[in-house]
């Protein structure tokens, strides 16, 4: 198994829950306001 | 002896159809056909998003080009996941918001209500592209069915078409937005089972993911890279850009923004956008991976790829768990098949009906329309999908059109509505117009694709064109709404 594919597919499956935990706190200011 | 095969799927399409009589019974009027009568919970609201947002694409189109092409279709998986993202966070909570206090029933609606109430035109271009790409985009999912009855019981391809549209239209006649809603989270819950199990099962198997590897590298060492081959602005823009760009389609499919729409309370989105991301994080990774894994187990010479997923199942599972995972896949088509049918009909009755052509009729008999006219929207979408029937990647092919015809119509125009206060109606139109436009001709013209992909160019030629009407064209800093 390439060490690139490794990389890029696991690196962006954390990155993406990293942002919908952000993305999660971002909504929720969005509804106080 | 009932085959067990043929038992599970059975099962399977009767609770659908008894969802579609109980609901049934809560069908009074157009709002409640439409929206649900907004009273959808945050899990039911994002568990329909996403089993609509995943059509027979996601377990036939999408293993059966990895199948092809291998780990390059993990850009399409990536882009898809921050279209997703990208759609819960940035126009859920301001669209549910905003068309609630327009009293917007359907995409069409909002557009005309958020520049003034004035703008026919903007309404019915809006129902044009609605009805011209979900036309082709429910052929596609009944397409679906007919190959999977074909690939599991061999039943005649017509005759699997005409089941799968059948089951499809009676449930979502009978009880409108909420059967389509609650089935969804059935048929969302089963989509998961199948892209999470099917692939760890296959691996076991195989022995071991290095045996994995090792088989898919013998075939071809490439399938394993994501590079294709190509190297500098080749591979970037032609196979990382490529398969990035399905995100762009997230923005403004109709058939997803209604379950914002419909969610009852604006509080309940950030919760609904983790269930979403949720379900992406845990399910996607394995759409693919059987395709991979199905090339492993079943060799390079399938007649059709798009078969990969039921055929891995039969090959590798007791009758009744292929059953239940062939399900899964009845249900990806059809999760997305009843929403698209009821967005469609929705534009034609209120926006067409009761909007332009200023009809007024009881609730029930609105209902009673709604019924009619997305049996006959059904019955168009059924003589497309037999005539072209049997051709292979076709799902792939037509997902890719009218998912990029809609996400250029709509999103650009939507996503600037929402945040940009000096988006003008003549700004929204022409970025409407650019989108249904640029999507047709990059289709009719292949050559066009090598320049820009296919479904990246005609959102970016739409979101230039709200931009720069917007900006400096009539109506510029005199917006009605902000």
């Amino acid at each position: 198994m390439p060490v690139a594919t490794l990389v890029i597919v696991c690196g962006s499956w954390i990155a993406l829950a990293l942002l919908a935990v952000l993305a999660y706190r971002f909504n929720a200011r969005q509804n106080h306001d | 002896m009932l085959d067990p095969i043929l038992g599970g799927l059975l099962l399977y399409l009767a609770l659908m159809v008894g969802v579609g009589l109980y609901t049934s019974r809560y069908m009074r009027s157009l709002d409640d056909f439409v929206l649900g009568g907004r009273r959808l919970g945050p899990w039911v609201s994002a568990l329909s998003e996403r089993a609509s947002g995943e059509s027979a694409w996601f377990l036939l189109g999408l293993p059966g080009a990895a199948y092809g092409v291998g780990f390059v279709e993990f850009w399409s998986v990536i882009g898809i996941a921050c279209g997703i993202l990208f759609s819960w966070t940035f126009i859920a909570v301001p669209l549910r918001r905003e068309s609630a206090r327009l009293g917007a029933l359907t995409l069409p609606d909002y557009f005309d209500l958020r520049f003034g109430g004035r703008s026919r035109s903007l309404r019915l271009f809006a129902m044009v592209a609605i009805l011209v790409f979900y036309v082709a985009y429910v052929a596609a999912q009944l397409s679906g069915a007919g190959k999977i009855l074909n690939a599991t019981f061999g039943l005649d391809l017509h005759t699997g078409i005409w089941v799968g549209a059948a089951v499809v239209v009676f449930y979502t006649l009978m009880g409108g937005f909420l059967a389509v809603a609650w089935t969804d989270v059935v048929q969302g819950l089963l989509m998961t089972l199948v892209a999470v199990a099917l692939p760890v099962l296959g691996v076991l198997h195989l022995g071991g993911p290095g045996e994995l590897w090792a088989r898919v590298a013998a075939h071809d060492p490439g399938l394993l890279h994501m590079h294709a081959g190509k190297t500098g602005a080749a591979f970037l823009f032609g196979v990382a850009f490529a398969g990035l760009s399905w995100g762009f389609g997230y923005l403004g499919q109709p058939h997803l923004l209604a379950r914002y729409m419909a969610i009852r309370a604006t509080r309940e989105l950030p919760k609904g956008q983790l269930i979403a991301m949720g379900w992406v994080l845990l399910s996607y990774w394995g759409a693919p991976m059987i395709g991979l894994v199905g090339l492993a187990i079943l060799g390079p010479n399938l007649a059709d790829p798009e078969q990969v997923m039921p055929l891995l199942a039969k090959q590798l599972l007791p009758g009744w768990l292929a059953g239940l995972m062939i399900a899964g896949a009845v249900a990806a088509m059809m999760s997305t098949a009843d929403s698209q049918l009821l967005v469609a009909a929705s534009t034609v009755v209120e926006d067409a009906y009761v909007r332009l052509l200023g009809r007024r009729s009881t609730p029930a008999r609105l209902v009673l329309l709604s019924r009619v006219i997305t049996f006959a929207i059904a019955g168009v979408a059924l003589g497309l999908a037999l005539t072209q029937s049997g051709s292979s990647g076709i799902i792939n092919s037509t997902v890719a059109y009218a998912w990029t015809g809609l996400g250029a119509s709509f999103g650009p125009p939507l996503v600037l509505a929402l945040w940009w206060r000096g988006t003008t109606r003549q700004g929204a139109l022409a970025g409407m117009l650019g989108g249904i436009s640029a999507t047709i001709v990059w289709k009719q013209v292949p050559a066009l694709g090598q320049i820009l992909d296919l479904k990246a160019a005609p959102v970016l030629i739409s979101a230039a064109l709200v931009l720069v009407v917007s900006a400096l064209g009539p109506g510029a800093r005199r917006s009605p709404a902000g």
